[in-house]
């Protein structure tokens, strides 16, 4: 069974008396260990997909699983308790708190999922190894770069060990050289056997991935396996509409 | 989320608008100072009271009083001999209920005492028996009290409370033994009383009830006519000897003047408990309204605060947002919203309470002396406790708002 089944999953979104048709009967499968890019202009659906696959939504019609867990229908305090043990989120704006220092921003998810203080504290630190910030852990997220600041965003969905990193326009806060160590970044977690899925308008940010999803107007209107060792430049790009 | 780090979030939010959470906290902090300044004040006059009556007897005391013949014995209320000896001696003999009857005769309108140069009118001169010590509380300091002999021989002797001693002789002086004029007339003092610091407890003067009786009611002139001695008594004060049987012994009492006042109801009876119930009761009543001036106080406080978190978590929407993305439920966002009110209100509280403490011990400074505000420990725990439900009720509000954000609303707020 693979880690994400979407089938036939409709969002609809009302605006005043509009009705906004977000998805349109997608489906698609991601399995564990993927790395995917889903790749859409703004308006496209690529938001809403994303936010269905995080659990921050459930679907209007259709139904999604994440780790054999059914979505559809579920409850908001279930939705949150998913999240906080299946997904780490990476945001283009990285969303740390303010008020928080790097350690605690990146304990939060621990928080919420109930783990002692030790645990957190292990796990905090080890996390922070892995995006090489063990030593800023007394800092302010106004102290950091942009970079670092992703970093952190990325210690901080990395801590709960969940099952599916989501990121969500990771790089466009960041100018294109610290974007390339982000990604980089990603692709070390791929090869440590991660499941990664970025959302990005930028094609060539998704020629990062493994595995590219074209998404328009509410619809997947490609999926392709990107083979990095050949012809990286041949891969057709989505125009917008 | 567990408590613990929910209190320890609220305290980080608060401390980190230290301006803000102190205006918002200002009501609390004035509700919780007055209530427990109200509650400090009654509770001051109701001691004061309390006092005053222990110094008196306590609430085993009665007074025997004059009361308003029924109509039906208007025509035959003259075969009544009224309030006399008679009923003390057979309170005495027939009421085993009662432990002391005090008789007492009060020389009408003002005494003049004297001492060499020294004046002092007093209204109060009494003539009493053995008994008016216990009834009374009253305790001899120095010299001795009236014995049977000087009720005997109608001796002319006084006792004095310590501010007359003052007035008379001088402060800090043993007058035992010595002489002054009352009307005209020559008494030894042979005792004074201890200063018990009641302004009116003080100034006691008291002689044997027999001396009296012969000396101011030796006469009664009726029509031009000697009707000889005047046996009635201007004070009847009765001591139970157990409280809890006190309906009792006021049923026993009753019966025994019932057959003295041959039938005739014209007496009463003056309990402390009826002025006890009075006075409690007047405090209670004090104490509910005043409650409701701070209730409304406090209301106004849990506005303040609720309006104030409404900003709060309208300002920290995005805050909210990325909590929710990491895995805070709705429930764990309330608890954590609820905490924080919560833990304001408990600052808000101990404030309050140090205010409050401040103005009592201001108070102490400027009240009678013996109606000064007390601290009690139970106004403390229920204003404080006022406080923190406030806080608690304040904050449901925004917290429900705040649990209700959708978490993809939240973080694409600006």
């Amino acid at each position: 069974m693979a880690l994400i089944e979407v089938r036939n999953v409709h969002k609809l979104y009302r605006l005043g008396s509009q009705e906004i048709h977000a998805l349109d009967g997608v489906s698609v499968d991601i399995e564990s260990g993927e790395y995917v890019a889903i790749v859409g202009p703004s308006g496209s659906g690529k938001s809403t997909l994303m936010h269905l696959i995080g659990c921050l939504d459930v679907p209007s019609t259709g139904t999604l699983t994440l780790d054999g867990v059914e979505i559809s229908g579920a409850s908001s305090s279930r939705l949150s308790r998913l999240r906080g043990e299946k997904i780490g989120f990476v945001f283009q704006s990285f969303n740390l708190l303010p008020k928080l220092n790097v350690m605690e921003n990146v304990e939060l998810p621990l928080i919420y999922g109930g783990f002692s203080s030790k645990v957190r504290k292990e796990r905090v630190l080890k996390s922070l190894k892995a995006v090489g910030l063990e030593d800023r852990i007394h800092h302010r997220p106004n102290q950091l770069s942009g970079g670092q600041a992703q970093r952190v965003a990325i210690a901080r969905a990395l801590v709960n060990e969940p099952k599916l990193i989501l990121a969500d326009e990771p790089t466009g806060a960041l100018d294109s050289r610290t974007g390339e160590t982000i990604l980089a970044m990603f692709r070390e977690l791929h090869a440590k056997g991660n499941t990664l899925v970025l959302v990005t308008h930028d094609p060539k940010i998704a020629l990062a991935a493994d595995r590219r999803i074209e998404i328009l107007d509410g619809k997947i209107v490609g999926d392709y396996r990107i083979d990095h060792k050949r012809h990286l430049e041949s891969v057709p790009e989505v125009q917008p509409p | 989320m567990n408590i613990l780090l929910g209190i320890m979030e609220g305290f980080r939010e608060i401390w980190s608008h230290k301006f803000r959470s102190f205006l918002t906290m200002l009501g609390v902090i004035l509700g919780v100072a007055s209530l427990l300044t109200m509650f400090s004040l009654t509770a001051g006059v109701a001691e004061g009271f309390r006092k005053t009556l222990t110094l008196w007897g306590g609430l085993a005391v009665v007074e025997l009083v004059d009361a308003t013949v029924p109509e039906e014995q208007e025509g035959i209320r003259e075969i009544s001999p009224g309030r006399t000896y008679r009923d003390v001696l057979a309170l005495r003999s027939s009421a085993p209920l009662v432990s002391f009857v005090s008789p007492e005769v009060r020389i009408n309108g003002d005494v003049t005492l004297t001492n060499k140069d020294k004046v002092v009118r007093i209204g109060w001169v009494r003539g009493v028996e053995f008994p008016f010590l216990e009834v009374e509380r009253q305790v001899i300091a120095k010299g001795r009290f009236f014995t049977d002999l000087d009720l005997e021989q109608r001796n002319r002797v006084i006792a004095l409370g310590s501010t007359l001693v003052g007035q008379l002789f001088g402060p800090g002086q043993n007058p035992v033994g010595q002489s002054i004029k009352v009307d005209g007339h020559s008494f030894r003092v042979v005792g004074i009383f201890e200063e018990y610091g009641d302004r009116f407890k003080d100034r006691v003067c008291v002689m044997p009830l027999t001396t009296v009786q012969e000396l101011w009611f030796g006469v009664t002139m009726v029509g031009g006519v000697d009707q000889g001695p005047d046996q009635k008594l201007s004070r009847v004060m009765i001591k139970i000897k157990d409280t809890d049987r006190f309906d009792e012994a006021l049923e026993q009492i009753r019966n025994v003047i019932w057959q003295t006042h041959r039938g005739i109801e014209d007496f009463g009876f003056n309990t402390r408990q009826d002025w006890a119930e009075n006075i409690e009761n007047g405090v209670r009543g004090v104490q509910i309204s005043g409650g409701m001036i701070v209730l409304v106080t406090l209301l106004a406080g849990g506005v303040g605060i609720t309006n104030i978190m409404l900003a709060s978590i309208k300002e920290r929407t995005r805050e909210i947002g990325i909590r929710r993305a990491v895995g805070a439920t709705p429930e764990g966002i309330f608890l954590q919203i609820t905490l924080e009110a919560v833990v304001l209100s408990i600052i808000a509280g101990l404030l309050g309470l140090a205010a409050g403490y401040g103005l009592v011990e201001l108070l102490k400074k400027v009240s009678l002396q013996e109606q000064a505000p007390i601290l009690e420990s139970k106004a403390v725990i229920y204003s404080f406790l006022s406080a923190v439900l406030t806080g608690f009720l304040a904050g449901i509000l925004p917290a429900w708002k705040a649990s209700q954000l959708h978490p993809i609303e939240a973080l694409r707020f600006e």
